[in-house]
């Protein structure tokens, strides 16, 4: 204390009152306000202590034992898969494909290897797998389509897609599979459990849903589609029940096509005399079509299987976890 | 983000206890949220007289103060009154320090306190201590002489100090209620920093307020308060007067005085004569006007030269250009405005609360705790620390180049 401090006297301020008042000397209101503030302060103290022993006791078991702290992130096990479709798979299949381990925890599955799964069937074009806490795993598929079918040397029938996806066909109704065509003059190439994508599949699938749309009746008369002299001429040929080669080039669009052949069926009709017809060139172009009579029909059972490349492949074996 | 906090201001009267609830917008903007007004009781002259009584009033104003603006309060400025205040002036003066005499801070906080250190006599405590400005060799320097050059710094505080136990039972009136008071104001001063504006301080002002029990009055000169003083007399001496004279209940005197009593006589008729109540009901009387306006003024007028005897050589009419200002319940009596003009000797008028404020709290009557509220932010933030950059300039704006 300077000299000046302890000569000049202090004069007492009114901040010198204690402001502490006995809860005796306070109305009713005042001492609930007291108990609520009193209450507050503890609430405040307990929680901030329990935070700092929770900080303590998470900062010491990563000391001691850090896995405890990872097995805790477990969660619950997978109780219900949800399937969301646009096509015709349904839920069974999804479990068979799937095949998850009794009580596996949601947490603990391998997203990226069950989208492989599902994918690798080829009916399936995109799959996505989401968790769903807690305990359901929510599974979202686009499908294909089926275009035509196709015998291979062994096995048993398949189906193609659109994009020329090569695929075994599971869920579709069999009067769908039945109506539609075959198809012939490609090879077949094993990748692994499946196919090699065919080619010209897009060009074919268009001539078909023109046929369909405008033509049903033509369309379902067609037994096999061959695309053997597409890549070089441009050519597919269409073996119906009544006309044994009905030939539509690339060139010309499909639907004057498809108009000219339903012309021409209707004009032999009209011609007994001329008899039955053995092949229509519609890819010759114009409104001339070229027209050949003294054929037989093409016989309603499959053509030929299709003459598969020589590969090694691994025979498609079920998988099963359990 | 805004931060708010929220403050009450509370007047324990001798006729209203009135509580303001503020919101304080980043320690800036100022918003009136609340108000709670309850009767008062158990105070007398500004004094609480019953505990008891003084809590429960203090207690619901604060209630219904809080439920209106939908907060709770955790701190209030109380505004201070009553017979017990009394005021000094005190003044010192330092040599500067500094060998090329220039006025350091040293030589600022030396004289302040010197100039504040007076012992006062047992059981009193200051309340304030107001500063006037500062003259180096004897010229005026305003509120901060830091770095001028001179050879001698003076400066004097004008102490306005209290009965403890007074001021003591005020405070725990309003711990009570478990809120914590955050300063003790002066109501002369709350008024006065609401009614005045810096220019009228700058030229010297009057602020009078007329309360029930008593009557409190800042003289302001050069920018700052002056003199202070409480006199304990008020509006319910006028009453009380009345009461007396004509022989009527506290009542109906109170009720003659807000109709027919003025600060000045009017009435030149002495025969004119006006009913109590005016409903020709039984006990139904008349009274001679000329006598009501001739107590009520002669107690006015006597209010009005206690105030002037106690300001004394301070108030001159010349260094008082902005006039006397009246507030408080009692100045919206009629004609007292010619008669403190008299007895003052420049322009009166009733204070008036600036548009913002809600049209209820424009009552002359209130402008006691609206002031509280004002003067209680203001002086919050001007005592503030000022916000000082951790980092030198240069620094600063050197890794700013190098940004």
């Amino acid at each position: 204390m300077s000299k000046l401090d302890s000569a000049t006297p202090v004069a007492r301020n009114w901040r010198d009152i204690p402001q502490t008042v006995a809860p005796r000397a306070m109305s009713t209101e005042g001492r609930r306000r007291l108990a609520f503030s009193t209450g507050k302060l503890i609430a405040t103290c307990a929680l901030s202590a329990a935070a700092l022993w929770g900080g303590f006791e998470i900062w010491r078991t990563w000391e001691t034992a850090p896995q405890t702290l990872t097995a805790a992130g477990k969660g619950e096990p997978v109780k219900t898969i949800e399937l969301r479709t646009d096509g015709v798979l349904d839920l069974s299949w999804v479990n068979d494909v799937l095949a998850l381990p009794r009580n596996v925890a949601l947490m603990e599955l391998d997203l990226p290897g069950l989208q492989s799964r599902l994918t690798t069937t080829g009916q399936v074009r995109t799959a996505v797998l989401v968790r769903k806490f807690p305990s359901t795993l929510v599974v979202t598929l686009q499908e294909r389509s089926p275009v035509v079918r196709i015998r291979p040397e062994a096995g048993p029938d398949l189906v193609v897609a659109r994009d020329g996806t090569v695929y075994a066909g599971t869920g579709y109704a069999d009067d769908l599979i039945t109506s539609l065509p075959w198809l012939a003059g490609v090879r077949l190439t094993r990748a692994g459990d499946g196919y090699v994508p065919l080619t010209g599949l897009e060009t074919l699938a268009e001539l078909l849903t023109v046929t369909q749309a405008n033509a049903p009746g033509l369309y379902r008369s067609w037994n096999v589609v061959d695309l053997s002299r597409l890549p070089t001429d441009g050519e597919i040929i269409v073996r119906s029940k009544d006309i044994p080669e009905v030939v539509f080039g690339t060139r010309d669009d499909f639907f004057t096509q498809v108009a000219l052949l339903d012309s021409t069926i209707e004009q032999i009709a009209l011609n007994p005399a001329l008899g039955q017809p053995s092949r229509v060139n519609l890819a010759v172009g114009g409104r001339q079509v070229p027209v050949a009579f003294g054929g037989t029909p093409a016989p309603t059972r499959a053509p030929e299987p299709a003459k598969q490349n020589p590969t090694f492949f691994r025979p498609i074996r079920p998988i099963s976890l359990e | 983000m805004s931060k708010s906090r929220f403050i009450g201001a509370v007047e324990i009267g001798t006729s209203k206890v009135a509580v303001l609830v503020g919101e304080v917008v980043n320690g800036r903007s100022l918003n009136l949220i609340g108000f709670g007004e309850c009767q008062s009781r158990g105070v007398i002259k500004g004094a609480v007289a019953d505990f008891k009584a003084a809590s429960d009033a203090a207690h619901s104003a604060l209630m219904s103060a809080e439920q209106s603006a939908g907060v709770r309060i955790e701190e209030v400025y109380l505004a201070q009154t009553g017979a017990h205040l009394e005021g000094f002036y005190n003044e010192a003066s330092v040599s500067v320090s500094a060998a090329d005499n220039m006025v350091s801070q040293v030589d600022i906080d030396t004289v302040c306190r010197l100039a504040k250190s007076k012992a006062l006599p047992e059981g009193r405590m200051v309340v304030h201590n107001i500063r006037r400005p500062f003259y180096l060799d004897g010229r005026m320097v305003g509120s901060n002489p830091e770095h001028l050059v001179g050879q001698r710094l003076d400066v004097g505080y004008w102490t306005v100090h209290g009965q403890e136990n007074r001021i003591a039972d005020n405070i725990h009136v309003i711990r009570g209620f478990n809120v914590r008071v955050g300063d003790l104001i002066l109501s002369s001063l709350a008024a006065g920093a609401v009614l005045t504006s810096p220019q009228d301080r700058q030229n010297g002002a009057l602020v009078i307020d007329i309360g029930a029990g008593t009557t409190d009055f800042a003289l302001y000169r050069d920018g700052g308060a002056f003199v202070t003083g409480v006199v304990p007399v008020g509006g319910s001496h006028l009453t009380n007067d009345l009461a007396l004279g004509l022989r009527v209940t506290e009542g109906q005197a109170e009720k003659l005085k807000l109709r027919f009593g003025r600060g000045t006589v009017l009435s030149k008729d002495k025969t004119e004569k006006v009913w109590l109540n005016g409903d020709f009901a039984i006990g139904d009387r008349q009274f001679p006007k000329h006598t009501i306006e001739t107590i009520t003024s002669a107690r006015a007028w006597e209010v009005l030269e206690v105030v002037r005897k106690k300001l004394g050589t301070a108030f001159v009419p010349e260094k008082c250009a902005a006039g006397v200002i009246l507030t408080g319940g009692t100045a919206r009596l009629p004609g007292l405005t010619e008669a403190a003009a008299k007895v003052f000797g420049v322009a009166v008028h009733i204070g008036e609360l600036p548009g913002a404020v809600d049209e209820k709290l424009r009552e002359p009557a209130f402008a006691t705790v609206t002031g509280l509220l004002n003067y209680g932010a203001q002086s919050r933030a001007e005592s503030a620390p000022p916000k000082r950059s951790t980092t030198g300039g240069f620094i600063k704006k050197l890794f700013a180049v190098g940004n």
